[in-house]
């Protein structure tokens, strides 16, 4: 049975396939999108009051390392087997060594709706995973170090919105005490409603990508399928020799499958412009986010379950 | 076509059937894997005949023009 949050991405693609014109204003899917990030952040900080692990530096460590990882087993995938330049190989290579906000929010829906549980400092793991892969990405596609600079790091680390709105609310959420409860009614309850929201948003997006796979198709799809399968492995097995509980095995594979398509392609467009952007969103919101939320998620939580039970 | 645009479909057509098997080990659907890799291998098969068609309609042409000209 389809997961009701679910349900509505698959009711945003096709509404999109048939045509309906569902208006949905930009405005709203920010907003939500924002929404999401806070309520993420918050979460965790709130359980992080709880409890907090000492050995969650290593765990960093190893989570940096997994984010470096990844562009570098993709990057060979398309070189060889796609045959395109340094320029969008690297570029595409950074979308999938970095991580999706809401296929994490997905698989958090998911776990909590079958009551598995999971630990808390996820979020902090999203965020550190959302930079390593744009600098590999990055010095993969110009073939030298010079591109990391300190206006590149000021902008994209210090001053990304996403990282910056997920480690403020974790630690809101952490620093809060008792007063983060009065936001818990918004931020906490409202979660699934506005996930659903803005996946039925991202339902009409994804329908509106798969429209435009024409040159190259065979391999992009290829390519955004196989992606999410190695990187959920991968993703499994570090949560295996990280010792996680059921759910964190589970949402490691999520944050190894899962392809950015907010924080990554903005980073792009500003330091490798000449990069084909179509192609990396095409892979990453239109076949990647749909198999990962159909598919790949509800099968690395089962995964997740058997391997930490 | 070459070997190298086959050999990826290919093998994402083999990871969907093992991901489909495990699935199904593990007590969850594997019909979506299962579809995905049928969808996959009929692509590549129809790209496959598509390029075929496309290296072979010049040669039809010039020897069909060869004979116009004999």
């Amino acid at each position: 049975m389809i997961d009701a949050v679910v349900a509505f991405f698959l009711l945003g693609i096709i509404a999109q396939l048939l045509g309906a014109k569902i208006p949905f204003p930009d405005g709203l899917y920010k907003t939500l999108s924002l929404f999401l990030m806070v309520a993420i952040g918050l979460k965790g900080g709130i359980a992080l009051q709880q409890h907090v692990d000492p050995a969650l530096l290593t765990m960093s460590i190893a989570v940096v390392a997994f984010g470096l990882l990844l562009p570098l087993v993709a990057y060979p995938l398309l070189r060889y087997f796609g045959q395109l330049d340094k320029i969008n190989a690297g570029a595409i290579a950074a979308h999938y060594g970095s991580v999706s906000v809401a296929t994490y929010a997905v698989a958090v829906a998911l776990l909590e709706a079958g009551n598995i549980a999971y630990e808390a400092y996820f979020p902090l793991f999203v965020v550190l995973l959302e930079m390593p892969a744009i600098l590999v990405g990055l010095v993969l596609a110009k073939g030298n170090l010079k591109v990391i600079n300190r206006a590149f790091i000021k902008k994209e680390l210090v001053a990304n919105q996403s990282i910056l709105l997920m480690v403020g609310s974790l630690v809101i959420g952490f620093v809060g005490g008792d007063s983060v409860q009065k936001l818990t009614p918004f931020f906490v309850e409202l979660f699934s409603g506005v996930l659903a929201l803005f996946l039925l948003k991202m339902g009409l997006v994804a329908g509106e990508q798969l429209g435009t796979l024409k040159k190259n198709s065979l391999f992009l799809i290829s390519f955004a399928i196989l992606m999410p399968m190695l990187g959920g492995l991968a993703g499994t097995g570090l949560g295996v020799l990280l010792e996680l509980s059921a759910g964190g095995i589970a949402l490691m594979a999520v944050l190894g499958a899962s392809a950015s398509y907010i924080a990554v392609p903005a980073a792009m467009k500003e330091s490798l412009p000449e990069a084909n952007a179509g192609m990396s969103i095409t892979a990453s919101l239109g076949i990647t986010f749909p198999f990962n939320v159909l598919l790949g998620v509800p099968f690395f939580i089962a995964l997740g379950q058997y391997l930490g039970a | 076509m070459t070997f190298k645009s086959l050999a990826l479909p290919l093998i994402t057509c083999l990871s969907l059937l093992a991901f489909s098997y495990l699935s199904s080990v593990l007590g969850h659907g594997s019909t979506g894997f299962i579809l995905l890799a049928l969808s996959i291998f009929s692509f590549s098969i129809v790209s496959l005949i598509q390029s075929s068609r496309e290296t072979h309609t010049p040669m039809r042409t010039s020897s069909s023009q060869l004979k116009e000209a004999k």
